[in-house]
């Protein structure tokens, strides 16, 4: 009983000094996963990045992110070839193996791969369709017209 | 016209969610039981 | 007044009670409206076809998920200051059952995943950070129970408090992980001033966080009346064995008063 009052503040020093120490913790914590967060903000380069920064990448492997434009989709033997665009910047891209489902001219994707030794093309084995936050309903036009891809679903829902 | 895509995907997704909500629910409720009586009902406030 | 808990009412307890059954109840109501829509009567979407059903089961979670980590972050942080019984409860009880959510949320987003993107999973920005959530919470409940069988009762469950505070700071950066960094996951659909979805998707998806609400409401409440029931238990065993201690040393030193 009579060690209570002078438990207490011994534990309360300790504790404030604990506090100070996790808060110092906390923020290197922070700082860290910042860190490694935004160096994952590298996660892809936009199709104009990469361009710009061809002989720095050289034959790294990288991720390129673009909109696969109207008509350059073309079935290959191996895969399908295509080009992205980015901020004005066209890459035409090799791609091999299947594309996945989503895959279709007018949708963001990123591309695995890296720069063909040629400098020509961007060599891609892997596709990630970036979807967009936008969601409309199907209509039946646009079933119909799957053809012809964007313009037939854009005509139709088209803003005034 | 009224084919469904991607259903397995679809049901595989629903599928788990419900049922480990399920799963959950029941061994949550089961715990309740079991402890509720070794515990005098005093201490159950909510009944 | 002294015995009524005799026999009758006691024998069958639960953590059940009204409340919980109106929200039971409501919560299966709810979640029969929420497969209709869900399932048949929302539109498919322009491009991601039938898939987009998913969405109406793993924004929910997520939703549920994050609330799930601030009221544990609001635990932790009461029961670092307070030290009462009911927060220390409610961290535990909001943390497990955030645990559920946050795997639920992870598991059908890898799901949704694979016809969309492509892939099934991808270090992006925001898994990442929803992983990072899933293993904290983990560490959370882990750290709650070494603390608590070491004993020191000042010092119980500070180290996990500790990770609970850090939970809350984590789930805003799931949150703007997609316009921080580059990421492949879409961004927010539904926080927007102007939503980018079409009506009844947007009202599918509305009754699918009230539906997912009402159902972590229902889990919350039992949770926490197990935990709360947990307390008691513990503490009725430590008092047994406090009294067969002083029992023992008032027969050794004679002052036990007789037999019984």
């Amino acid at each position: 009983m009579d060690l209570t009052p002078t438990e207490v503040p011994v534990r309360r020093r300790r504790s404030r000094r604990a506090y100070v120490a996790l808060l110092a913790v906390l923020g290197g914590l922070s700082v860290v996963v910042w860190q490694g967060l935004s160096s994952a903000s590298l996660y892809f380069y936009n199709a104009d990045e990469a361009v710009e920064q061809r002989d720095h990448l050289g034959d790294r492997r990288f991720r390129l992110q673009g909109t696969v434009l109207g008509s350059s989709v073309e079935q290959t033997g191996e895969g399908v070839d295509f080009t992205v665009a980015y901020n004005g910047v066209q890459v035409d891209a090799q791609h091999r193996g299947d594309p996945p489902e989503l895959f279709e001219p007018g949708i963001p994707v990123v591309l695995e791969g890296r720069w063909d030794p040629s400098g020509a093309y961007f060599a891609s084995d892997r596709i990630l369709v970036k979807h967009s936050e936008q969601y409309e309903a199907e209509n039946e036009v646009r079933l119909e017209d799957a053809e012809d891809g964007r313009s037939a679903g854009a005509g139709a829902d088209a803003e005034p | 016209m009224l084919a469904v895509s991607h259903v397995g995907y679809i049901a595989a997704g629903w599928g788990i969610v419900l049922g480990s909500l399920a799963l959950y629910g029941l061994r949550t409720v089961r715990r309740g039981r079991t402890l509720a009586q070794q515990v005098p009902p005093e201490d159950r406030r909510w009944t | 007044m002294t015995a009524p808990h005799a026999v009758g009412s006691g024998p069958s307890g639960s953590t059940s009670s009204g409340a919980t059954r109106v929200l039971g109840g409501l919560s299966l109501a709810g979640l029969a409206l929420l497969l209709g829509y869900a399932l048949v009567w929302s539109p498919a979407d322009r491009t991601q076809r039938d898939s987009v059903r998913l969405m109406y089961v793993h924004v929910p979670s997520a939703i549920v998920a994050f609330a799930a980590c601030a009221l544990t972050t609001v635990a932790a942080a009461m029961w670092l200051r307070r030290r009462t019984e009911g927060w220390w409860v409610l961290g535990g009880a909001s943390a497990e059952v955030g645990l559920v959510f946050t795997a639920l949320t992870l598991v059908t987003g890898s799901i949704w995943g694979r016809p969309t993107w492509g892939t099934y999973w991808d270090w992006d920005p925001r898994i990442t950070s929803t992983s990072l959530l899933f293993v904290m919470l983990v560490g959370y409940l882990a750290l709650r129970r070494i603390d608590n069988e070491a004993g020191d009762a000042a010092q119980r469950g500070t180290r996990g408090a500790i990770v609970g505070l850090l939970l809350f700071p984590n789930v805003v950066v799931v949150h703007y992980s997609v316009d921080w960094w580059r990421s492949l996951h879409q961004t927010a659909t539904i926080t927007r001033l102007d939503p980018t979805i079409e009506g009844t998707m947007l009202f599918t998806l509305m009754l699918g966080i009230v539906v997912f609400g009402l159902i972590f409401a229902w889990l919350l409440v039992h949770r926490f009346r197990v935990g709360w029931l947990e307390e008691r238990v513990e503490h009725a065993g430590l008092d047994d064995a406090l009294r067969a201690r002083r029992a023992e040393a008032g027969v050794v030193a004679g002052l036990g008063g007789g037999t019984a």
